[in-house]
């Protein structure tokens, strides 16, 4: 008995000593992602990154994939952790080691939120992520996350 | 070459510090301009490091163009300077058209820039990675151009496995692309074979490189296997064993490097920011001198590194590399037995890096390197002889968009 209460209390301690987000995925729930009108309506967590790492690049109708990047402060890092599994240092040296040897092209970055519904209305097969609360504008989605 | 270099940096400093980079008329231009100091208590390494010198930069401009939804074109336009090797003299780094037919399968045709191992795309910019130089034993800069790129074409793709599990991979085939003289391949021949190359005739590079994505979140293992075969000319070298075969020095002769094979094994663990990374390096050749002396080079490598992001603004790192001209030989008995230092077989450093980040655009960074052995140091730079242990310190500053 005396193990398993000291066994117990090493467990409190060290769920209590980690830093409260490190295995927390609940940043993601305060992200939408969202399409233009003739995207798939739903996407895997794995599809997501496989997008914003530029690997797929391809709709499964074979039409054309694009995305862009909601460079908001808060919203950045907590996607990236969350979907695609990078800090932003470490997702920008990504780009940019595809940019400096030929394999890439930088994804573009937009700082305002309605510069992004823009984009993804305009763009047949764009897709992008946005902090979740109103999203208003014509031939634009949500896309569920399965 | 100074004066381009600071109209460079001016050009650069001038642009707005946010933007990451030009688009005139839908073609990107991003660029990078990083210069060095080195100084060593003992051995000169690359360059005079016993003095301290400024004798190592880089330099690269890139221009590309998404022409249609899958074909992309573009160039990078490189120079450097690191002791003998580069001298800024400007080259083509790569020029490349990407026709990305499917996710798993694109060809690119023109000069490409190959995959080798985890950081080779890094080594020629210095802000893509944690420290100034990348661990030797595996990136040696004197080797750099015999798998840096090649003329030629190749394929490439993203293979999803299974629900969980992904494959990139990368195949070039191609002529190597190696200058005589500022490429560095030279220098490394030089120091151990007894030969001084006047001339390599480009030859053909097979290049494979997979990278395996695991299941398992933040574990990368990758895999990079090169072959080819070069031919230099050359002149002898005042050589015991040349004059045995009665061979005189500079007497013109060929030099081969048959079935040279490179393999590299790469394996990292990303957990948040922290970063492991372990690197296993292997060299092989039959070296044929006049086509009669033969010499079997068989050298290896490898390194264990962490890094680690503490704020947005700096990043530490460390690593442990070891590396070997002749794995059979790693005590250098070889060496011993012509009258030379044992500690020429092999290099082990460890290194300590710092990196500051200013803002998007500028990059800072300080290491130190203790060094034992001198494996990867060459006669020609030390003339007065080589010692066993040594201590490097480096500091770049890099400016890129």
């Amino acid at each position: 008995m005396k193990h398993i209460n000291a066994v117990g209390v090493m467990l409190i301690l060290l769920t209590g000593f980690y830093p409260p987000n490190l295995f927390a995925d609940a940043d993601a729930q305060e992200i939408v992602i969202i399409g233009n009108q003739n995207t798939a309506d739903s996407v895997t967590k794995g599809e997501i990154k496989e997008i914003f790492l530029g690997k797929k690049t391809r709709w499964a109708d074979n039409t054309g994939l694009t995305f862009v990047i909601f460079k908001d402060e808060e919203t950045y890092g907590a996607f990236l952790k969350a979907y695609v599994g990078k800090t932003v240092s470490q997702y920008s040296s990504y780009w940019k080691i595809q940019v400096f040897n030929g394999t890439g092209r930088m994804p573009q970055f937009f700082q305002d939120k309605a510069q992004v519904l823009k984009f993804v209305s305009e763009t047949q097969g764009a897709v992008a992520f946005l902090s979740s609360g109103k999203i208003a504008a014509d031939r634009v989605k949500i896309l569920s996350v399965k | 070459m100074k004066r381009i270099c600071i109209l460079f940096t001016v050009l650069m400093s001038v642009m707005t510090e946010t933007a990451y980079s030009f688009d005139i008329n839908k073609t990107d231009i991003h660029g990078f301009v990083s210069q060095g100091f080195m100084v060593s208590d003992r051995n000169n390494y690359y360059t005079e490091t016993e003095d301290g010198s400024f004798q190592f930069n880089e330099m690269g401009i890139n221009f590309s163009n998404q022409i249609t939804e899958r074909l992309r074109v573009g160039v990078q336009f490189f120079a450097r300077d690191l002791g003998k090797i580069g001298n800024n003299e400007p080259a083509v780094d790569w020029a490349v058209a990407d026709y990305r037919w499917q996710d798993w399968l694109g060809l690119r045709a023109g000069r490409i820039k190959n995959r080798y191992g985890f950081y080779g795309y890094t080594r020629d910019a210095d802000m893509l990675r944690t420290s100034i130089l990348l661990p030797q034993s595996v990136y040696f800069e004197s080797l750099r151009e015999s798998t840096n790129s090649l003329d030629g074409a190749g394929i490439y793709g993203y293979v999803p496995v299974g629900d969980s599990d992904s494959i990139d991979y990368q195949i070039n085939y191609g002529k190597q692309v190696i200058d005589t003289k500022v490429g560095g391949v030279d220098d490394f021949i030089e120091n151990h074979i007894p030969v001084d190359i006047t001339d390599f005739e480009s030859q053909e590079l097979l290049l494979i490189s997979v990278e395996w994505n695991t299941r398992i979140k933040g574990l990368r293992l990758g895999g990079t296997m090169a072959f080819s075969e070069f031919e230099a000319d050359a002149l002898t070298t005042s050589n015991p064993i040349l004059r045995a075969y009665g061979i005189p020095p500079n007497m013109n002769v060929s030099f081969d490097a048959n079935d040279a094979e490179v393999t590299v094994f790469s394996a990292q663990y990303v957990w948040n920011d922290l970063v492991f990374d372990a690197e296993y390096f292997g060299f092989k050749a039959d070296a044929v001198i006049a086509e009669a002396i033969g010499q079997k080079i068989d050298g290896e490598g490898y390194y264990a590194g962490i890094s680690y992001r503490f704020a947005e603004w700096f990043e530490a790192g460390a690593y442990y590399s070891e590396a070997y001209f002749d794995k059979s030989d790693k005590e250098g008995k070889g060496y011993e037995m012509m009258g030379k230092p044992n500690y020429l077989a092999w290099q082990k450093e460890f290194v300590l890096s710092t990196r500051f980040d200013i803002g998007e655009n500028w990059t800072l960074k300080a290491e130190g390197h203790f060094i034992n052995g001198a494996e990867m140091m060459f006669l020609a730079d030390n003339p007065e002889g080589l010692d066993e242990n040594s201590f490097m310190f480096a500091m770049k500053a890099t400016f890129s968009f």
